[in-house]
């Protein structure tokens, strides 16, 4: 359904985080939706829907579709827009739990933070983003643990927490390709078991080995398989798993 | 901190010197991203020719890379918005030289730039850069990069704060004393390998001021009073509280 995109307001971010605060009774206000004084009606038009989706990966996608004709240089920061799209989403983005209630995140998981250290938890932003930047090397990152989720769009998992904490490790196709190899089952896409932990070879270790490698090579852009070939004996007990080959695993 | 990382850098990674790269940062009013252009002359370096060059702007654990062509043939982009980059601080950026050969190595490297700031008609580096920034609720802080020193941010969201901060003696001395605080005690040990340590104009400040260029000993309680010292020495040259009186700046105190 082609409609204007809208972005809350600066009044309407902050009665949306009131709302959330307050335990998000009910449904969302239809004034975050399309109050026109609160969900401000901007110049552009998407085919945004409301179908649900089986995945944060496959939302990712969708949201890389609808925004693609949106200014990018702005995209990025625009708060207002974030938070719609959240409104928007929210039923899928915070499930209800059988006696009615909803297992809430943080305040920042649906508005977008001023601080630009909370991006990578917003839960709409951050699919978009992971997807925009590595494709299906992002698949990991989003994959829920369970086999069938019901409220897959309502996850953060612990190894994006780990990953995602640095942007500059999240905006790096060669780090995230090459976790995407070291963590991850290459048939289904999901995080391996043990993957959550944070003691040797965990994605917090990775994290802290490319500061290190940072400064002697490219960490950004370089083959995978060299940076994998660069990581200590700690990531060894990952290495059986992966089938070294001579192609480039890029996005 | 920064000699430490240095130290461990045995790759014989060039230096790419500051005079050879020209930053200008372009922020535009609230609300736009901002943009940054770059001049980069690595002629005379030794440097393989097709080895890629890559231009980087970052803060804190945010960075942005732009592609900046070959050593032969540069293509710095005409204009390089920032839109992943945390706005929250002062942004630094980053010149890679990187091995053509498919192993990341890097070649050669510069570290630390600031932006020309294109308000300085002299050649005098001011020992405290100011910038303006959006720092949420806080009114400013001290942000120090390990490579290339503090800056004072101060909130882009009061119009003219920045402006009278630089000329008011009474924000001066509510703000100056705790941010040289902030700079001293993370001001890093002389290094003379290096001819970029931020600490070396501090230094020479400090025996401006008349105090010792470091503590006697690493002790917190020698250091706490070599701090305040230099604090005391400075408001005493600076006249703060004189300065405040005689500007008819007044605090309004309601009696309840």
């Amino acid at each position: 359904m082609i409609e204007p995109v809208r972005r809350l307001s600066e009044e309407g971010m902050r009665a949306f985080g009131a709302w959330i605060r307050a335990g998000a009774p009910g449904s969302v206000p239809a004034i975050f939706l399309s109050d026109p004084a609160v969900a401000l009606v901007g110049a552009e038009t998407i085919d945004i829907d409301d179908r649900r989706f089986e995945s944060r990966f496959a939302f990712g996608e969708y949201l890389t579709t609808l925004l693609a004709g949106l200014d990018p240089h702005a995209l990025s920061y625009d708060r207002g827009l974030w938070s719609w799209l959240a409104a928007r989403y929210f039923e899928q983005l915070c499930f209800r739990e059988s006696a009615g209630s909803r297992k809430l995140r943080p305040e920042y998981s649906y508005v977008l933070s001023e601080n630009f250290r909370h991006y990578y938890r917003h839960l709409v932003r951050t699919p978009w983003y992971v997807v925009k930047t590595h494709g299906n090397n992002a698949r990991f990152l989003l994959a829920s643990m369970q086999l069938t989720d019901p409220a897959p769009l309502s996850r953060h998992s612990e190894l994006l927490e780990q990953l995602g904490s640095r942007q500059a490790i999240l905006g790096s196709p060669s780090l995230i390709a090459a976790a995407s190899q070291i963590y991850s089952d290459s048939t289904t896409g999901r995080p391996l078991p043990g993957t959550s932990s944070k003691g040797r070879g965990s994605p917090r270790r990775l994290r802290d080995i490319a500061n290190q490698l940072a400064l002697t090579f490219d960490t950004r852009d370089m083959l995978p398989n060299e940076l994998i070939g660069l990581l200590p004996k700690e990531f060894s007990r990952w290495r059986g798993h992966i089938t070294v080959n001579s192609q480039q695993v890029r996005a | 901190m920064a000699s430490l990382q240095k130290r461990l850098n045995s790759t014989g990674r060039h230096r790419i010197k500051r005079e050879r790269v020209t930053v200008l940062l372009h922020e535009g009013v609230e609300g736009q991203i901002p943009w940054a252009e770059a001049k980069i002359n690595l002629g005379n370096m030794r440097l393989p020719p097709d080895a890629t060059v890559a231009f980087e702007a970052y803060y804190r654990s945010s960075s942005m890379r732009f592609s900046c062509g070959t050593v032969a043939a540069p293509i710095v982009p005409d204009r390089m918005y920032l839109t992943d980059i945390d706005q929250g601080g002062a942004i630094r950026f980053r010149i890679l030289v990187i091995a053509p050969d498919g192993s990341g190595k890097i070649l050669a490297a510069a570290d630390g730039l600031r932006p020309s700031d294109e308000e300085d008609g002299s050649d005098r580096q001011p020992l405290l850069v100011l910038r303006e920034r959006n720092l949420g609720s806080e009114l400013w802080r001290i942000d120090i990069d390990d490579r290339s020193g503090p800056i004072l941010l101060v909130t882009n969201s009061i119009p003219g704060f920045a402006a009278r901060l630089k000329s008011s003696p009474l924000l001066q001395g509510l703000v100056f004393p705790h941010a040289l605080r902030t700079i001293l005690q993370k001001l890093p040990p002389p290094d003379d390998e290096n001819d970029d340590n931020w600490s070396d104009s501090w230094r020479t400040f400090l025996g401006e001021l008349g105090v010792s260029t470091e503590p006697e000993d690493d002790e917190p309680d020698t250091v706490h009073s070599w701090v305040e010292e230099a604090a005391k020495r400075f408001c005493e040259a600076k006249m703060f509280s004189v300065r405040a009186r005689e500007s008819g700046e007044i605090l309004e105190i309601s009696h309840d």
